[in-house]
This record gives C-alpha cells, structure tokens and sequence, in this order.
C-alpha cells in the first residue's frame, strides 16, 4: 500500500494510541515517580517534599525483604507451574490418543481464568477454613484426624496457599497459548522424529521445546510479570497476613495508600514495582534474542 | 485522489479520538447555591435559588437493610424539598475507608460522608476536609440536647463539631442460652469466671468463643478493652494522641497477655486468624461456640433465626486502667468543606437523627442510636435493650483502637497482634513494633 510509506500518514494513525498512551501511562508514571519524592495523603492539602525519604523508609523495615521474597516465590512457582508445567499439559493434550478428549480437557482446565479472582480467592478462602472448610474435611474423611493444617492463618503456609491458587486458576490459561504453539509445528518433524525411532518424551524434548520457545518465552514474561503485580488473590484471602508473612508488593502499596495514608510511600512501591516489572522484561527479551532466530 | 485519502485519514484518527475522549466528560448538573440560614426544624433545606445536587456516602450497602433505609431516608427529605436531588454511593466497611480518602484526594468529596468518629474523623479535620458544625448544631438547642452527651464528644475536635452521631455501637460479649442453660450457667462477672466457663466449654470439646482473625480488627476490639482496663487513663490518652505517643506504659504487655491467654488456652476457635468475623459469627449462630464478642449492631443478624442471646460486659479487669467501661464509639456523618450545601447537608442529618427516623434505625436495623429516650423495650430487641443498659451505666466508652490511634500506629499494633496469637511474636516483641511506629509517626509529624 502506497499510503504506508508516507511517515506523515504512519505518525497521524499512531497519533491517538500515543496520546492516550502518554496522557493514561506514561504521564502517570512520571507522576508517581515525582510524588515518590514527597510525604502526602490523598485528602491532605499540601505535599511536603522529603527527597529519598520514602524509598529510605520502605528499604530500613525489614518487612521488605519478606515481601521481595514472596513476590519471588510467587514467580518462581508461577514459572515452574504455569510456563514449565502448562507446556507438559499442551504437549500431552496434543499427543494422538488424547485427541478425541482434547476439547474437554481443554475447557476444563481453562474455564478457571475466566472467572474473576476475586470470587475464586473467596471461593478458596473457605475452602482452606480450618474448621467448616473443604480441604480439611477431606484430610479428616482420610483418617487424618489428627492433621489440623491452619492454611491461610499459618505465617509459614499462606503465601504458599496464596500462590496454589494462581496456579490453579492460569495453569489452562498458559495450556492454551501453549497449544496454539504446537499447532503451528510442522506436523512432518513429529512425524520424521517417530519414523527415526524417537521415544514421545525425546520428540518433547527436541523438537517440541525448541520449537516452542516464542511460545515459552511469552508465557513466562506473562507469569513474571503477573507475579510481581499480584494483588488480588493475596488481598482477598489475607488481606498481606498474619502479620506481614503473605505480604507482596502490590498489597504493600495499597496498605500505604490507602491504610496508612503515605501516598508517597506508595508511590515509592509502585516505582519499584516498575522497575522490577521493566528489568525482567528487558532480561527475558535480551536472553531469547526473539526475532533474531 | 492522494488529498482525499488524506483528508479522509485525518477525519478518521480525530473522530477515533474524540470518541475516545467521549467519556471522560463531566455531566453532572452543577450545584445550586445555597445560603439559608440554620434552625429549621421541619428538615426543609434553607431557601435556594435553584436545584441543589447533595451526593451522600455511607457504608451500609446490604440490600433490605441499610441501603433501603436510607434510599428510604433520601426520599423522605426529597419530597421535603422538591428542589434537592440526593445522590447516593453505598460500599461496605473496608472499601469506605479507601474510598473515602481517594475521593478527597480526587477532589469529589460527597457532600454528606459517613466516618468513624475519633482519629479517622479528627484527620479529616485537620486536612480542613471537613465543614465546622459548630454554629449551625448549637442554633439548633432542642436538636443539640436530643443527643446524649458522650456521643458527641468524639465528634468533636479542638471544642469544634465535625460529625453528627447517628449510631452508637458498643461491644459486648453475647451468649447462647440454651448451651448457658443445659449446663446451668450465669453470665460471668469477673475474668475468672469467664475463664472457668470457657475451660468448662473446652473440657466437653467445644470451642468456647467464636473468633474470625483474618481482617485483625477483632482481635483489636479486644485490645481496645484490655488496654482501658489494665493502662492508666490519662497514659493511654497521651499515647493515643499521635503527638506525644510512647506505648512504653508495662500495661498494654499486661493487655496483650490477657489477649493471649484466650488464644494459648485454646479459647478461641480454630483456625480463627483464618477465619473472617461473618463466618466466625455463623458459627456462633449455629451453635458451634457458645460465646461470642460482637458489637451491638450484630445482635439483629444473630437472633433472625430464632436463636435466644443473653448479654454481657467484657468482665472487668484487676489490673491499673478504668472501671465499668464498655468498649465502643459513634458513627456519624460529617459533611465536606467543600460542599457547595452544607446546610442542607445538615438538614438532611437533622432528618436522620430526628425521632421518627432513628426509631426507624432501631427497628429495621437493629442498631442502637444515640438520641436520648427513643430506644426502648417496643422498638427494640431485647438484647439491644440489655446492651444499652450497660452502655448507659458505664463511665466511660472507650473508642475502637484502630480508629482513636495514628493509622500507622494501628498498622504495627493489628498485625503484630496476629502474629502473636500465632505464637510468633512475644508480647513484649508486639509492644516494641508499636513502639517503633509510634516514634516514626512523632518524627514525621513534628
């Protein structure tokens, strides 16, 4: 098309996207960045500027280091299951006896990432009640009677219950994209693999993976990402409890917000938020070299 | 050919942007003004000009209950005052306390707001987001002296009033009858009494008082009573104020043991920092504890299904602090300075707090009202009767924690609170967090 290569024409039809880009993202992270340096609340009429003092304040409570430390449980997790096992899921989905119950398979375990978290965090939160709940009637049906695990009232357990929720609900959600990635293979490399005597789990390995990696590549940037900005789930079922023990930096930020009325620290957070976001992402896209290959 | 397409381009990118931008515009109507003068007592809004657009925000969006009482209420003052519109915004208790502060922050304070009373209302004071009562409440002599006098004061900030008290809320712990009764027994009035109840109610494999820990702010209600009971008053009044607070009074370690000693003794439910309040206050309906602390407001949602309560005080502690307390405060509404209606905001209030409508309150809702003389054994349930008794005998009520302290103070306190009910942290440890924020909060704030 003739028209695409006047630049005039491209600037103008990108025009509106880059304006509500800049006037919806990139002015609000500017924003944030400079009201980290002030100590304000979101009613008070005057911003008092404290230069690093915020980010001094969030980096002298220990608490942080717990909080970076379950943001980093979250990902690792997050990638073991939902990139790492979500692509095991696809490929024996894809597997010629499993064809007929594909599409079953295929909507239960994606049907999950279509509910709202905030239900299915409820939803879990009485499963993992102690007393009238699912979990622990079902370890108590078993002849466990004795096994009385608190869950999300554990220090020590509930980032873990945290996270086997995520798990639970985008695991057929990583499932999907992966599948549409071995759907584009070329049926004939399966084929050439088999007739060469190679076993299912050494065509998974050595064609399937390579071949997956654009795939694997999103699903894990998805996961990070998603794992450094997680909020709901935590809130919802432990509100960052008890104590400090499942807090993650997105429920920090909205504890400083909008329970402590710092809204400077939290803007703190959220710059720290960004910058993590931004350097996982830049590190994965460096080391896949995406579109190089 | 080339021209028209560009033309054709341009059109296409501004209507996509201005259709965009569609939404972003303002179309509410704008207020009147208003300038009537104060003392009407029919609710009638002062005399105005034109239409007047009153936005009121509140925190009792059940549907059946409070969001149709006071849908019900609105109504009411808009057939009153034909040229008044209310707007009316609904959301539960934890979302109204963000919400309010982003809509102050985003400069669209509703006119009339529902706060706690205490610190939570006194910082909107300060931040001068809230309108000064004082003139108009006292022109007004007969609406004044309607209300009883310790309701007031925690709407009042430097002899100045920023809230009118709608609601008075106390906290006590109610039984089950029929479990009291089978065992032959009577409400406790000292700690070791309810101690040797609980240890009965344990023996037999019932857990004795229903608690749901996950949101910390039951545990709280509990350290609010065992700090009154166990700190001197006027220590616990200079460690309350975010200006000269210490907490390095021996008492509140004193406090939290007691807290403590409910958990250790296996008292509480199980489970309970996993548990939320309203399952917590299921079990209690359903029988599975025979105890539970609850705020007066509750009892109606405890008794719909038949089940007999008896009443009683938090039994008082042997220990430095206050005597014959109940723990407990207002609610009320304020209204924004920056309310182009403050006085119909205030007529509306006087329509809320006048006797037809609190009556109302009580028999719709169950709560009790701090308006003298409305209620009353034909109003309202008995064990809001009861409870009222002790709330109208007590010295003093001593305000929720987590709303008389500096938030940040309440964010060390609650937490730590958990943690050492999960055996985590030592009373002494929980003290030392406290401690920390609140020398953070007087640095900051000086």
């Amino acid at each position: 098309m003739k028209v695409y290569r006047d630049k005039r024409i491209i600037i103008l039809y990108l025009l509106p996207v880059l304006i509500l880009m800049g006037l919806f993202v990139y002015y609000p992270l500017v924003q944030s960045f400079v009201f980290s340096f002030y100590k304000w609340a979101s009613f008070s009429p005057v911003k008092e500027w404290v230069g690093f003092y915020n980010y001094k304040l969030i980096f002298s409570d220990p608490v942080i280091w717990g909080i970076l430390k379950n943001n980093f449980l979250y990902a690792f997790w997050s990638t073991i299951f939902q990139a790492g096992l979500g692509l095991v899921f696809a490929a024996c989905l894809e597997e010629k006896f499993m064809r007929k119950s594909q599409p079953f398979f295929r909507t239960v375990l994606f049907i999950p990432s279509l509910i709202a978290m905030s239900v299915i965090a409820l939803l879990w939160q009485f499963m993992y009640d102690p007393s009238n709940g699912l979990i622990n009637g079902a370890i108590h049906a078993i002849g466990l009677t004795n096994l009385n695990p608190q869950w999300l009232g554990d220090s020590k357990m509930s980032i873990y219950c945290c996270i086997i929720v995520s798990q639970w609900q985008y695991i057929g959600y990583c499932m999907m994209l992966d599948l549409v990635g071995i759907q584009k293979i070329d049926g004939e490399l399966f084929e050439a693999a088999t007739i060469d005597g190679a076993t299912r789990p050494q065509v998974f390995r050595y064609i399937t993976f390579p071949l997956m990696k654009e795939s694997l590549l999103v699903t894990t940037v998805v996961t990070i990402l998603g794992s450094i900005k997680v909020f709901t789930e935590v809130y919802v079922m432990t509100v960052g409890g008890p104590g400090r023990s499942s807090e993650v930096l997105a429920t920090a930020m909205y504890r400083a917000a909008f329970k402590n009325d710092e809204m400077g620290v939290a803007c703190a957070y959220a710059i720290i938020i960004f910058v993590l976001t931004f350097i996982c992402a830049a590190i994965q896209l460096k080391i896949s070299r995406t579109g190089q290959d | 050919m080339k021209n028209i397409k560009r033309v054709l381009a341009v059109l296409l990118v501004m209507c996509m942007a201005v259709g965009l931008m569609a939404g972003c515009g303002d179309t509410a109507a704008p207020s009147g003004s208003t300038g009537g003068t104060s003392g009407g007592s029919d609710n009638s809004a002062p005399a105005s000009d034109g239409p007047i657009n009153m936005k009121l925000f509140h925190k009792f969006p059940e549907i059946g209950k409070g969001l149709d009482y006071f849908e019900g209420l609105a109504d009411d003052f808009m057939s009153k005052n034909p040229n008044v519109k209310i707007t009316i915004e609904a959301v539960s208790d934890e979302e109204a306390k963000s919400k309010l502060r982003v809509m102050m922050g985003a400069d669209s304070q509703p006119d009339v707001y529902f706060s706690w009373c205490g610190e939570f209302c006194y910082k909107f004071a300060r931040a001068g987001q809230a309108w000064d009562m004082t003139d108009y409440f006292n022109a007004d002599t007969e609406w004044k002296d309607s209300f009883m006098a310790a309701a007031l004061d925690p709407c009042t900030l430097d002899g100045k009033l920023y809230g009118i008290p709608f609601r008075l809320i106390g906290k006590t712990f109610v039984y089950n009858k029929a479990m009291f009764d089978e065992r032959n027994m009577k409400a406790p009035t000292t700690w070791e009494e309810l101690m040797t109840i609980c240890q009965t109610f344990k023996d037999e494999g019932i857990e004795p008082i229903a608690f749901g820990n996950l949101q910390p702010w039951p545990a709280c209600h509990y350290i609010t009573g065992f700090n009154a009971g166990c700190v001197p008053s006027e220590v616990r009044q200079k460690d309350y104020n975010y200006a000269t607070g210490e907490f390095t009074d021996p008492g509140y370690v004193t406090a939290l043991g007691y807290l403590k000693e409910l958990g250790d003794k296996g008292y509480f439910s199980n489970g309970f920092n996993s548990v939320i309040h309203d399952v917590a206050s299921e079990n209690f309906k359903i029988g599975k504890n025979p105890l539970f602390y609850c705020e007066t407001g509750e009892y109606g949602g405890l008794m719909d299904q038949g089940l007999e309560i008896g009443v009683f005080p938090m039994p008082e502690l042997d220990e430095k602090g206050d005597k014959n307390y109940i723990v407990g405060g207002p609610d009320c509404f304020m209204i924004s300075s920056k309310s182009n209606c403050p006085e119909t905001g205030m007529e509306f209030l006087k329509l809320l707090t006048s006797k037809e409508w609190m009556e109302k309150m009580i028999t719709d809702l169950d709560y009790p009202v701090p308006v003298k003389g409305v209620l009353n054994e034909n109003n309202a349930n008995y064990a809001l009767v009861e409870a009222m008794k002790y709330v109208e005998e007590a010295d003093a009520l001593i305000n929720w924690l987590d709303t008389d302290v500096h938030t940040k103070v309440s964010d060390a306190y609650l937490p730590a609170m958990q943690e050492m009910l999960n055996g985590t942290l030592t009373p002494e440890q929980v003290m030392e967090k406290v401690q920390e924020a609140a020398q953070i909060v007087k640095t900051e704030e000086a």
